[in-house]
């Protein structure tokens, strides 16, 4: 009996899942890994990750790369925070303008891939750069949060506005935070774009044969756009419920976090070379990263050692998607 | 002299120079000077050296991510080993190994396993950041520098510390092996078109192994230098290096898309970039600034270049 | 009764740069019939194609679509008027599968919702039509040639087809896969539709046309019913009418120029290939040359003819044995061909010259260990012998530090010769060596290769031009389809003979 054609990739990502769950049941760290507070806990963590590598899936689809999801988070983060605690604007204002702008870094990368035809590492890297300066400009290089500096150099507690903490609060009866819920949103937007709507299809094309694509009249430049687009709308998203969770907006956060999005698409098994994969394989990168981490930093590992070994991974998965094409 | 106008660090150069005049007419009780030139030539160093490996790996048509990793990697090795007792020539030999090394990793992948040089420098940078933070527990390493801090300190009655007279003869070495030796015309063959260099007898995955070893050497070079700066090893520096290279290199006149590309150039790159670094602190504009201006020349090369090559 | 007309060109001409590519051809493709189309390489098959196709907007004369005038404005619009082209490189997209190929086809805007299913039915039924029995939820990429060529045909048809052009489709495929995609094309000719079909396949042409038309030099020479013509008539209108009958003695210039220094190894013996393949390309290949032969080796696209000197120079992976001097030679990459003495020059000058690089530095890059020391190349010594042999080949470059791509097509071909000949090659593999090369440098090449024997060493060219093949060799050894099917000694020559077996005829 075989399988259906879109369950054997799933079945594929899965086995590293299901090897770091295994670790984590027989390194438990005195049980640690089994108490629901760890789960929970884990979830709330790889929430902002993720929604970082629902936006990278849709663009490594269409062939490209986005380098810059960790500044423009980052350039989120202080935007919120300074439109929000400082500047005291409501939410519906202050969540739209930070990801319109998310939005315009998107667009911007869009274009200079796109219709300038700037090769897309180096076009996100710039942004990259131009985003976390911009941040730190926003910012004049401090955090933003309750405690600001008056005019006259006094210190003040702000209000934190009801809604800003309300982001991270749980609901569902206490058990999953609003940042979560957000996150399962942009996956399942995500799932939609790739799987039902016709713009879907057009990125896979485009990935998959960019001359071909054009010549089915798919439009290729739009399509990139809109991929890019997409994931600078996601970053802002991560943004604001970063700062939500941290209730400060940290012109240095963010860093490596394109690199964990990355990771998390390429372990789930979507080729970096485009034109095939999905959200549910990010899925389950998502959760074999985030879980891996976890049972790293249960078991007391220092975070350089989760930093050398998403290195690794990556290096790995790589190369094992590059075996089983070829081989 | 026409051949002269027509080299491509000729507008570098020029922008070199009307940049000084700029920052000079803009802070003039601090910018001109000797002492301010001793201190950026001092300064670009660092970059001056990660740039030479770096315009060898760009000609190539490849990039490497992992440079600022790798510097820092070999001031906590530099570092460490002077901790534990080791003699400077040993601690500085390990220093210059390990990227070594680690640039050999690179090329093994790039060139052995195909796979592109974004991601595998990419991942190295991430992996070397967290061997430099284990090796050092994520803490500065202090060690008494025995004579390898002589590197960056001004000899008395001059501006330069050695490292500048090192660092210009290593530019002036691997200029003339780019140019004269048949490593640096297989180098330039592949980064111009690799498939017809293969026609022609190049070994194209050796070259490109070697090459990214190269830069792994270089790269442990300038660490040896950025620790006999900082005197200290530390698994937090030089995060962003990478960044300020390869600008140095592409506004130097390189093609991103391979090919072309020289030392000369890159060194204009990396002086005018710490001009521009120099001239803004000078002036009062924060560091921001600097970043922003980054992304943007990087951005504006690259389109200079697409647009020469129409 | 006559046919309604699809697709037809009035007067169709196109000139590049003062050379003719079409001149004056009318062509008219009509409903329900199997147009087939022949010609020579350069004959203007694939300039016609372009054009009919959208490709190629640059041309006078008219276009009629189903009588009237119509201009292309890229091959989308002509896809959308019912013109499909099925070229050698497919232009469908790999990870996809054909459900996702026939969903892209409907015209709808990126927002809406996508149905699977419909896809998926329609994708079934299409290919069922043509026999293709594959989950429309496979991938492309999972297909063979011959089955993907069907799904191209498959997507055609559902696209409101007009007009199908196939350009040498059945080349790559095996015997029971071309002819069913034969019958395949029957039954889209039986379906209304007007189809052009290119080939160089005797057997193919008449077992397929309805109606034959040949190219020769751009210009139409005829279009006839299949049912009145026979292969002979067709290979003589492919040949100049003087050109028909066997070739006079002309006796080839064995003057050797003392100005080309003489790279002349020491007693060379025999070069031996035994049972040779290349996969994909040539099959049991079996030759013996000896030095001072110039071989010429003649086939069609794809017939094996330039795989098997590609694959002898390194290029491609080869099986078999091949001996040079009784000791044999193992060649795992151009560079150890070079080195065993093997020098290729591509048919595509962007693979055999660095345009960027300047003449300099192209002609030393194949021999630098000759030029160098300590690993640093001695650039005087390097600039003198490339200067000397330029002068010998009467290269003309304003100076040796010129970038090889001002250079003429003439000039660069024989800076790729200069690059190989600085490695004292004792076997030559030359693919096309005059291809874009104006007249008085085309001369100046076959002295080259004249002299280049004379010197004692082995040369294997290959060019589609019959002419050069008749004018240069001492012997031409024929591919068809991968084997060798003919050799004609230079007593034997004869152009339709040479043409015959070059398409398969028996």
């Amino acid at each position: 009996m075989t399988l259906p054609r879109s369950l054997a990739p799933l079945l594929r990502a899965g086995l590293p899942l299901l090897l770091v769950l295994v670790l984590g049941a027989i390194f438990n760290a005195d049980g640690a890994f089994f108490r629901w507070n760890t789960h929970r806990a884990l979830l709330r963590e790889i929430s902002v990750h993720g929604i970082l590598a629902s936006g990278m899936t849709l663009v490594i689809i269409a062939g490209g790369i986005d380098l810059a999801v960790g500044s423009v988070l980052s350039l989120a983060a202080v935007g919120i925070a300074l439109l929000s605690l400082h500047l005291g604007w409501s939410a519906p204002l202050a969540i739209g303008s930070v990801v319109l702008l998310g939005l315009a870094s998107g667009v911007a990368s869009g274009t200079l891939i796109a219709v300038f035809r700037v090769p897309a590492f180096i076009s996100t890297l710039s942004l990259m750069v131009f985003a976390r300066g911009l941040a730190k400009y926003c910012s004049g290089g401090q955090k933003i949060s309750t405690y600001s500096q008056r005019a006259d150099g006094t210190f003040r507690t702000l209000a934190t506005p009801e809604w800003f903490s309300a982001l991270d609060a749980r609901i569902f009866g206490d058990q999953v935070s609003l940042v979560s819920v957000i996150f399962a949103l942009c996956a399942l937007a995500t799932w939609l774009v790739l799987s039902r709507l016709r713009i879907g299809r057009y990125l896979y094309a485009v990935g998959g044969n960019a001359e071909a694509a054009r010549l089915a009249g798919v439009p290729v430049r739009l399509s990139l756009m809109i991929a890019y687009g997409l994931a600078g709308v996601f970053s802002a998203i991560a943004g604001i419920c970063q700062a939500a969770q941290e209730t400060q907006g940290d012109p240095e956060t963010g860093f490596g976090y394109e690199l964990d999005a990355i990771a998390m698409v390429v372990l789930g098994g979507t080729s970096l070379s485009g034109g095939r994969g999905g959200m549910g394989l990010t899925l389950v990168g998502i959760l074999t990263l985030g879980y891996l981490q976890k049972v790293l930093s249960l078991n007391a590992f220092s975070t350089e050692a989760r930093l050398m070994l998403t290195g690794l991974i990556l290096l790995g998965a790589v190369l094992f998607q590059r075996r089983s094409r070829t081989g | 002299m026409k051949h002269l106008l027509r080299a491509p660090w000729f507008g570098p150069l020029l922008a070199l120079v009307a940049l000084y005049a700029v920052f000079a007419l803009l802070a003039p009780d601090t910018f001109p000077g000797f002492a301010n030139l001793g201190t950026m030539a001092r300064q670009t160093v660092i970059v001056a050296i990660g740039t030479l490996g770096m315009t060898y790996i760009i000609i190539l048509g490849g990039i490497d991510l992992s440079i600022g990793s790798a510097v820092a990697l070999s001031t906590v090795v530099i570092a460490s080993c002077l901790r534990s007792g080791a003699s400077p020539w040993l601690a500085a030999s390990a220093g210059l190994l390990v990227p070594t090394l680690t640039g050999a990793l690179n090329g093994g992948l790039i060139a052995g396993l195909k796979i592109p040089p974004f991601i595998v420098t990419l991942g190295t940078m991430s992996l070397l950041r967290g061997v430099a933070k284990g090796l050092s527990n994520e803490q500065k390493i202090d060690a008494d520098p025995r004579g390898l801090d002589a590197f960056m300190t001004p000899t008395p009655g001059s501006f330069l510390p050695p490292g500048v007279w090192v660092a210009l003869f290593a530019a002036a070495l691997f200029g003339v092996v780019l140019r004269y030796s048949v490593f640096g015309r297989h180098v330039i063959a592949v980064g111009s078109n690799e498939q017809t260099a293969r026609l022609c007898g190049v070994p194209v995955a050796r070259v490109r192994f070697y090459v990214y070893a190269l830069a792994g050497s270089l790269a442990g070079l300038a660490g040896l230098f950025e620790y006999s700066t900082l005197t200290v090893g530390d698994p937090t520096d030089s995060a962003g290096l990478e960044l300020e290279v390869i600008a140095a290199v592409v506004i130097g006149g390189a093609s991103l898309s391979g090919g072309q590309g020289s030392i000369l150039g890159a060194l204009i790159g990396a002086l005018l970039m710490t001009e521009i670094k120099t001239g803004c602190t000078h002036i009062g504009l924060p560091n921001w600034v600097q970043e922003i201006l980054t992304g943007l020349i990087i951005i504006g090369a690259v389109a200079l270049d697409r647009f020469r090559r129409r | 009764m006559p046919r309604e007309s699809r697709l037809e060109t009035e007067q169709l001409s196109k000139s590049i740069l003062g050379r003719t590519l079409l001149d004056d051809v009318s062509i008219r493709l009509n409903q329900g019939e199997i147009h087939v189309l022949v010609g020579a390489n350069g004959a203007g098959k694939s300039t016609l194609i372009r054009i009919l196709s959208g490709a190629d907007d640059g041309y006078t004369g008219t276009l009629r679509m189903k009588g009237q005038r119509t201009r292309f404005a890229d091959p989308r619009a002509a896809r959308r008027a019912g013109v499909h082209v099925i070229h050698q490189e497919l232009s469908l997209i790999g990870p996809l599968s054909l459900t996702d190929h026939w969903l892209l086809l409907e015209e709808r805007s990126a927002l809406c919702w996508v149905s699977r299913r419909r896809a998926r039915d329609a994708a079934r039924r299409a290919c069922e039509r043509l026999g293709l029995n594959v989950d429309p939820d496979t991938a492309i990429e999972a297909l063979s040639l011959s089955e993907r060529q069907l799904v191209e045909i498959a997507r055609a048809l559902s696209d409101s087809l007009q007009v199908l052009i196939l350009d040498e489709p059945s080349s790559a495929l095996s015997e029971p896969e071309a002819k069913r995609l034969l019958d395949h094309v029957r039954q889209t000719r039986d379906g209304g539709a007007a189809v052009l079909y290119v080939s160089h396949r005797m057997e193919e042409i008449f077992a397929l046309a309805d109606v034959i038309s040949v190219l020769r030099d751009g210009r139409l020479i005829f279009t006839r019913q299949a049912s009145e013509l026979t292969e002979r008539e067709l290979t003589h209108a492919m040949l100049d009418p003087a050109e028909h009958g066997p070739v006079s003695a002309s006796p080839r210039s064995v003057a050797t120029n003392p100005a080309l220094p003489t790279s002349t190894p020491s007693a060379l013996r025999e070069l031996v290939l035994q049972d040779v393949s290349v996969t994909p390309g040539v099959e049991g290949l079996n030759l013996r040359t000896t030095p001072g032969e110039v071989i010429g080796v003649a086939g069609l696209t794809n017939s094996g003819a330039v795989q098997l000197l590609e694959a002898l120079g390194g290029a491609l992976p080869l099986r078999g044995r091949v001996t040079l001097n009784d000791a044999p030679m193992h060649f795992k990459s151009p560079s150890a061909a070079l080195a065993a003495g093997f020098a290729l020059v591509a048919a595509d000058r962007k693979h055999s010259v660095l345009a960027e690089l300047s003449v300099a530095h192209n002609g030393a890059l194949s021999a630098l260990g000759r030029f160098s020391r300590a690993g640093f190349v001695r650039a005087g010594l390097a600039h003198n012998q490339v200067a000397r042999v330029a002068r010998a080949l009467r290269l003309r470059a304003p100076s040796l530090e010129t970038e090889a791509r001002f250079l003429s097509g003439g000039n660069q071909q024989k800076l790729a010769l200069l690059r190989c000949h600085l490695t004292s090659p004792k076997v030559w593999l030359l693919i096309e060596p005059t291809r874009g090369v104006d007249v008085r440098a085309k001369i100046e090449i076959y002295s080259l290769i004249n002299d280049m024997a004379a010197t004692g060493v082995h040369v294997l060219f290959h060019s589609s031009e019959l002419e050069e093949l008749l004018a240069l060799s001492s012997r031409i050894i024929v591919l068809h389809a991968g084997k060798h099917v003919l050799t004609l000694e230079r007593a034997e020559f004869e152009r339709a003979r040479l043409l015959s077996a070059m398409m398969g005829a028996t």
